[in-house]
């Protein structure tokens, strides 16, 4: 671009557009770096619900076979700290229900669940805020070769 | 000091620049708090499944009438004999059906197909049918192995995207 050394008038007029172009530059920028640091933060509660189901099936089964400890009184009271589960200081974000049903009676052997029990009214409904809820079934055998079906529901909310 | 119309004109510009830069201000601000508004979804595929694990051992532990496990079974039988296939069909298709797309449970090199869980999926996705993002499907594949020259393989292929 040329302009006039005696024309100073005109050249400080471009520059002052350039000043803006930048302002634009910076202030976008610092839109994108904003929103990519603290923005949309990572919906994890879908790993989170699979963590709490398979660590509760460790517990439930161990080398193929039924942990029958889990049949004792005691051990339910406790759980899921008898798993080795958690829920200390997030209480209301969690909820984990665990079932096991002999397969060929139908007989459900124990029904268990604790944490925030209410959550589970939201399951199967639709919104963004709303809990994610994870049901998972497996087969496990007992050492007298009995089948059971073991359902677990690991239910996780919004932090 | 005579002539102050140079610095009117100037006292303007910089009145006008305040304004506009107090618009771009608050644009970005504006921007940001849309930008920030949702949360990311993580899309994953999970490479192993702890609960089909499990079903998987507790299958092969289970015995028949006679005393014979599934795994010994399988280990001296060319096939799935009505027992461990009716038996894998009601665990593997029926616990998780609603978990993947394809389930197979059989011995992948000889014979690839078998009566209960018919023929070995490709992990190929048939060309025309709609896909994600690839032509591959995301797929767990849990192998267990009976002998020299055979194995016992739990597939299981689902739409999730790896990461």
């Amino acid at each position: 671009m040329l302009i006039k050394q005696n024309n100073k008038k005109g050249g400080e007029k471009v520059i002052s557009v350039y000043w803006f172009i930048i302002l634009f530059l910076v202030a976008g920028a610092i839109v994108y770096m904003v929103g990519s640091f603290y923005g949309k933060p990572y919906d994890v509660r879908q790993i989170e619900a699979d963590l709490l189901a398979s660590k509760a099936s460790k517990c439930v089964s161990y080398a193929g076979y039924l942990n029958e400890e889990i049949l004792e009184p005691q051990f339910l009271e406790n759980f899921p700290e008898s798993c080795a589960i958690t829920f200390k200081g997030a209480e209301e974000r969690y909820s984990l229900k665990l079932n096991l049903t002999n397969l060929s009676s139908g007989e459900r052997l124990f029904e268990t669940e604790k944490g925030n029990i209410n959550l589970k009214f939201s399951c199967g409904l639709k919104g963004e805020n709303l809990p994610f809820c994870l049901e998972r079934s497996f087969y496990v055998i007992d050492k007298n070769n009995n089948q059971y079906r073991a359902d677990i529901l690991s239910i996780v909310g919004r932090a | 000091m005579k002539n102050k119309r140079a610095q009117i004109a100037e006292t303007i510009t910089w009145i006008f620049a305040t304004l506009v830069i107090v618009a771009v201000l608050a644009i970005s601000l504006f921007a940001s708090s849309l930008y920030i508004k949702d949360s990311k979804d993580i899309a994953f595929f999970k490479r192993t499944d702890a609960l089909t694990s499990k079903s998987l051992f507790s299958y092969l532990l289970t015995k028949d009438t006679e005393g014979s496990t599934v795994y010994e079974q399988l280990k001296s039988q060319e096939n799935f004999n009505d027992f461990n296939g009716n038996l894998g069909k009601t665990i593997f298709q029926g616990f998780y059906e609603k978990d993947y797309v394809d389930i197979w449970l059989g011995m992948p090199l000889f014979p690839a197909s078998n009566q209960f869980f018919g023929k070995r999926p490709t992990g190929v996705r048939p060309a025309g049918e709609a896909s994600t993002k690839s032509t591959f499907v995301s797929s767990i594949s849990e192998k267990i192995y009976l002998n020299q020259d055979k194995t016992l393989e739990l597939y299981l292929s689902g739409e999730g995207s790896i990461k």
